[in-house]
């Protein structure tokens, strides 16, 4: 069986290329990857700060039923 | 040819390598979700104290007893919020530890298979079961 060339590019590589610009298109979101960057390189401490904002909230709370302030 | 089967395993590569994106961007999302949820959490949590100390300087709440009643609900809000940002931030943390190991593969030209695959979709619905138990919890709580 011979390749169709014709088929190749004019059904192929029109694809390919819209693929190639979603992918681009996504690199050029610079924000999103860098927090992905961050993301990946540091897991351990996503959501750090909730946590210690939730901590100091539950403890401002335990400090008014103490306290009354 | 060459710069066509160049474009081909380019795309092919891309196509792996914008959907492994697309669940990071998904995941910095719920990420930004959760820190939302727990603003809203702390501004509950402050309007509740508001009217407690306002009723302290009325002259009431003279126990700490009477005090503890008149916050207790937001003290389980914050509590209970913090054990599910726990889970949330667990399931995360897992997602972005094997994020950078299925990248650096397909960096290298490899594909991914079915098990990296299995293990970014389990992963990842993990971290949106997680978000979705705080959405509810919180929900439940404000109630």
């Amino acid at each position: 069986m011979s390749l169709s060339w014709e088929k190749l590019l004019t059904k192929g590589l029109p694809i390919a290329v819209k693929v190639l610009r979603e992918v681009l298109q996504g690199l050029a979101d610079g924000s999103s990857n860098e927090e992905i960057r961050q993301r990946a390189s540091s897991p351990d401490v996503i959501l750090d700060e909730e946590l210690d904002q939730l901590r100091d909230d539950e403890e401002d709370l335990l400090e008014f039923i103490r306290t009354g302030k | 040819m060459r710069a066509l089967h160049l474009l081909l395993v380019l795309s092919l590569t891309g196509c792996a390598g914008a959907k492994l994106e697309r669940y990071g961007d998904a995941m910095v999302r719920v990420e930004r979700g959760t820190q939302g949820v727990v603003d809203g959490v702390s501004a509950t949590k402050n309007v509740i104290k508001q009217d407690c100390v306002a009723q302290v300087e009325a002259g009431k709440l003279t126990t700490e007893a009477e005090r503890m009643k008149c916050v207790e609900g937001a003290l389980e809000l914050v509590r209970g919020s913090k054990v599910a940002v726990q889970a949330v931030k667990a399931a995360l943390v897992s997602f972005w530890t094997l994020y950078p190991v299925l990248e650096a593969k397909l960096q290298r030209g490899e594909k991914l298979d079915a098990g990296d695959l299995a293990g970014l979709v389990s992963r990842s619905d993990a971290v949106v079961a997680a978000y979705q138990d705080l959405i509810k919890y919180a929900k439940e709580a404000k109630r």
